[in-house]
């Protein structure tokens, strides 16, 4: 890896420094990893937002609010997620270069960003209960809003039934019943004695003094902390396919698929699967999109998707209710087609092209390189995007029908309007 | 070739405009992998009536038809289809209609200048039969359904729907599922002669880009034939001031009803629609935005989350500002809104507020510059507003105290305002 630099700060707490100066912002992004559950997914869905309700010195939002104002507008976020079986709350700050301003902003920023996440507002041992209260309000709405998207509503269903052994299976943002019932104190708890002490990366994107920035972070976020966790699982065994239909009000019915890959993220197959996947159903040009969409207007949207931790393939399609079957047939017949080998050396060209595409796109966003990089490293890949991109050059023919026979169903989730209205 | 340079971004445009009437732009952005070219007409979905140069008739078009003539643009007259070609080269192609524009781009990393000949040449390629027409009214049949249960959308729609009486804002951009039913090739060849005529069109090229083979490129590719054309004749019917509902209501499954509230602006000339939108960011941020009273007291009572915010639409032929998110009580948040905004119109905004979002956005405008999207994006944006991107920094540094007081008066009007909700319990 060229692009970026490591500055270990203390066990388990890692500074990454990608200089760029073509931007005209620095971006920062502090994250700390936990194995996920129901409970860390609600929990950091919880805290993430208290957090950014305030700090010590900035005891509201809008206090907070007013000094990121003062600093030209800067962005900060927290934010909780996933990535495969691990759980991520995340802390992110943008601000403008002060090479355009006539004002040194670096050291107001950083020491900002580390306020909100090292010193919150507190009431005794305990966030504050107001704060709490809010939050867990909005976070039940939100939850519970999923519904609304039903596109999102569909996959993460699907991704439900198809990992419900599974971690990956639990809804990023916790449920509602979880959430109900943390109390201010046990968040807080939580807050100090596993987040506070979770593996945690800090990514620096832009041109600036970095030993300023280190010496910042080495300050206030120093200690031990725990960076021993199980990988994200890669199931190999698939039994029986799950069905599962719903009925909502929808025009459009969803139909969401799952796949088992058993593909490594760091084995050599992976790149052939990202080929496959690409020449599949990843491309407006892809086997998908033209069959599917194009040739038969089964669907106004078909793709696929790869979750690379845990060797999962998801395809989402919105489709006539009346016409499931033979989209979901349709479908099917193309997965076939790439395991037989029925497809040309031009589509394997036009994938690659389009790879180099969207892989090039990486080096032109900060957030982007950010985002790569650290998931690279949360999986123990250690690539620049040129070196992955060489990578999936070298794949040939005979290791992407390899890799597709591997490919098997697991599970099939169909969401359609309520019959008889 | 004009050399555009501003110190202020250590950025430059460079511009020609080509006999055949079309103007070019480039923003070389070196160090960037990736590039980007918008090729945009000014014909949108509030075009709906027009005398066609060709044979002098006026044509009324249904609603529709400037989406529906976007899709079929990517077919071309071998069978193939345009997104094709731009993936031989591994770039990314898309097509987008506005109500005021219909654009078509594409990115890449690789081959930019066989890519700017790929998109100047398919727009410049129409070709419609009844079959491939008929193809099309399934698909866009079904993106007309996926439209009709999106609940944000349906809450942002109702809200135009409720300001404007006859104003074409208010038609449905994808049209209907009748509407598009009704269109047939020679009133597609009809829009396309007139709106895709390279006089009412602009290209925009943003990435690491040489502006003279910009121009060498478009150059060879455009047709001969086009001699710059007079403007079109375009009709528009005469908007009433007053709005034409105070509330739209509309039931979809939601778990928390959605919202939109509006302010319908009457009046704004053209040439100051940029002034007005800059105004209308920095006043909206000081009354609505998240570090103000109005925002904090709605969000405290549990009236709004983190998904509310704030718009300002300034086109000509029409002006708004929209105000929504998620609420369980949206006719309370509109009560609150709309009275405490005349408040504020009447006392005006404090100056320290003012002075601290005026500095928000000079920063947001120089982080903008890290995207060659969004650089194309907005430089077509105030081109088809007849400004100039780069204009940004004089016309905000001129905005004064004074003028964002006097301006809030003008739209913080409760005659002016109207209200539209989504939820499961119409």
């Amino acid at each position: 890896m060229t692009n970026i630099k490591k500055y270990p700060i203390s066990d388990g707490v890692n500074l990454y420094y990608i200089p760029a100066g073509r931007f005209k912002t620095v971006d920062i992004e502090v994250s700390f990893y936990m194995p996920l559950s129901r409970k860390s997914a609600a929990m950091n869905a919880l805290i993430a937002p208290v957090l950014k309700s305030g700090c010590e010195k900035y005891p509201t939002a809008k206090a907070l609010n007013r000094r990121l104002e003062e600093l030209y507008g800067a962005s900060l976020t927290a934010s909780s997620g996933k990535q495969g079986d691990t759980a991520v709350i995340e802390f992110s700050m943008q601000y403008v270069n002060p090479q355009f301003l006539n004002e040194e902003l670096t050291p107001d920023a950083v020491e900002l960003l580390c306020d909100c996440i090292c010193n919150p507002v507190t009431e005794g041992n305990s966030f504050k209960h107001e704060y709490v209260e809010l939050e867990r309000k909005n976070l039940v709405d939100s939850i519970e809003s999923l519904i609304n998207d039903k596109k999102a509503y569909a996959a993460q269903r699907c991704k439900e039934e198809m990992c419900k052994d599974e971690p990956y299976g639990i809804y990023s943002q916790g449920d509602v019943e979880t959430v109900k019932a943390i109390t201010a104190e046990q968040a807080y708890e939580f807050y100090k004695e596993t987040v506070l002490t979770s593996k945690c990366d800090i990514f620096i994107c832009g041109k600036l003094d970095i030993d300023e920035v280190f010496s910042i972070f080495k300050a206030r976020l120093s200690g031990k902390h725990c960076d021993d966790y199980p990988a994200s699982l890669v199931k190999t065994e698939v039994s029986d396919v799950k069905r599962i239909t719903e009925e909502l009000d929808v025009e459009q019915g969803k139909l969401s698929l799952g796949f088992r890959t058993k593909v490594q993220p760091d084995s050599r197959e992976y790149y052939a699967l990202a080929m496959f996947n690409r020449i599949f159903g990843g491309t407006a040009t892809s086997k998908l999109f033209n069959n599917v969409r194009e040739k038969l207007s089964l669907a106004y949207y078909v793709s696929s998707q790869l979750e690379r931790s845990k060797g999962i393939m998801t395809i989402n399609a919105g489709i006539e209710v009346p016409t499931f079957s033979a989209a979901y047939d349709e479908i099917m017949v193309q997965l076939d087609a790439m395991k037989k080998g029925d497809f040309s050396a031009e589509e394997q060209h036009s994938a690659l092209a389009s790879a180099i595409n969207s892989i090039g796109q990486i080096a032109d966003s900060p957030r982007l390189m950010i985002k790569y990089y650290s998931s690279q490293l949360s999986m123990g890949i250690y690539e620049d995007p040129d070196e992955y991109l060489e990578k999936l050059k070298s794949v040939t023919r005979e290791e992407i029908i390899a890799v597709a026979n591997k490919i098997a169903l697991d599970t099939v989730y169909f969401l359609k309007n309520r019959e008889g209205e | 070739m004009e050399r555009i340079y501003s110190p202020h971004l250590d950025e430059a445009v460079f511009y020609k405009k080509h006999k055949s009437g079309l103007d070019i732009y480039s923003l070389p952005k070196q160090g960037y992998t990736k590039s980007y070219a918008i090729f945009a007409t000014k014909y949108g979905s509030t075009d709906i009536k027009f005398t066609d140069y060709k044979t002098g008739e006026t044509v009324e078009i249904p609603d529709g038809v400037a989406h529906f003539l976007e899709h079929k643009l990517f077919e071309e007259p071998d069978g193939g289809n345009a997104f094709d070609r731009f993936s031989v080269t591994g770039a990314s192609a898309n097509a987008f209609t506005s109500f005021n524009m219909t654009a078509y781009l594409f990115s890449c990393t690789t081959d930019f200048y066989q890519n700017l000949e790929t998109l100047v040449d398919f727009v410049q390629t129409p070709y419609f039969t009844d079959e491939n027409i008929a193809k099309e009214q399934g698909i866009i049949g079904q993106e007309i359904r996926m439209y009709q249960d999106d609940p944000g959308w349906q809450a942002y729609f109702g809200t135009i729907e409720a300001m404007y009486n006859q104003n074409p804002v208010r038609r449905d951009i994808a049209g209907t599922v009748e509407s598009i039913g009704t269109i047939t090739k020679e009133l597609l060849y009809s829009c396309y002669r007139n709106f895709y005529h390279p006089s009412n069109m602009v290209l925009v090229c943003v990435g690491d880009v040489d502006p003279d083979r910009v121009f060498e490129t478009a150059d060879k590719t455009l047709s001969p034939e086009f001699k710059a054309l007079d403007k079109i004749e375009r009709f528009s019917p005469l908007e009433k001031e007053e709005i034409f509902e105070k509330k739209v209501t509309k039931k979809l499954s939601v778990a928390v009803p959605l919202f939109y509230i509006g302010f319908k602006e009457n009046g704004a000339k053209d040439e100051e629609l940029v002034k007005n939108e800059i105004m209308n960011e920095i006043i909206l941020e000081c009354v609505l935005g998240q570090s103000s009273d109005l925002y904090r007291r709605l969000y405290d009572e549990g009236l709004i989350n983190g998904e509310f915010g704030y718009e300002t639409v300034n086109e000509p032929g029409y002006s708004h500002i929209l105000a929504g998110g998620e609420s369980p009580n949206p006719e309370k948040v509109y009560e609150i809104v709309v009275s405490e905004l005349e408040k504020i119109a009447v006392n005006g905004i404090p100056k320290e507020d003012f002075e601290r979002i005026k500095r928000v956005f000079f920063g947001d405008f120089i982080r903008s510059f890290n995207n060659p999207e969004t650089i194309a994006h907005n430089m077509l944006g105030y081109l088809f507003k007849g400004s100039n991107l780069f204009d940004y920094t004089k016309i905000h540094s001129s905005i004064t105290h004074e003028d964002c007081n006097a301006r809030m008066k003008k739209i913080f009007r409760e005659d002016m305002a109207v209200l539209s909700i989504v939820r499961s319990d119409a």
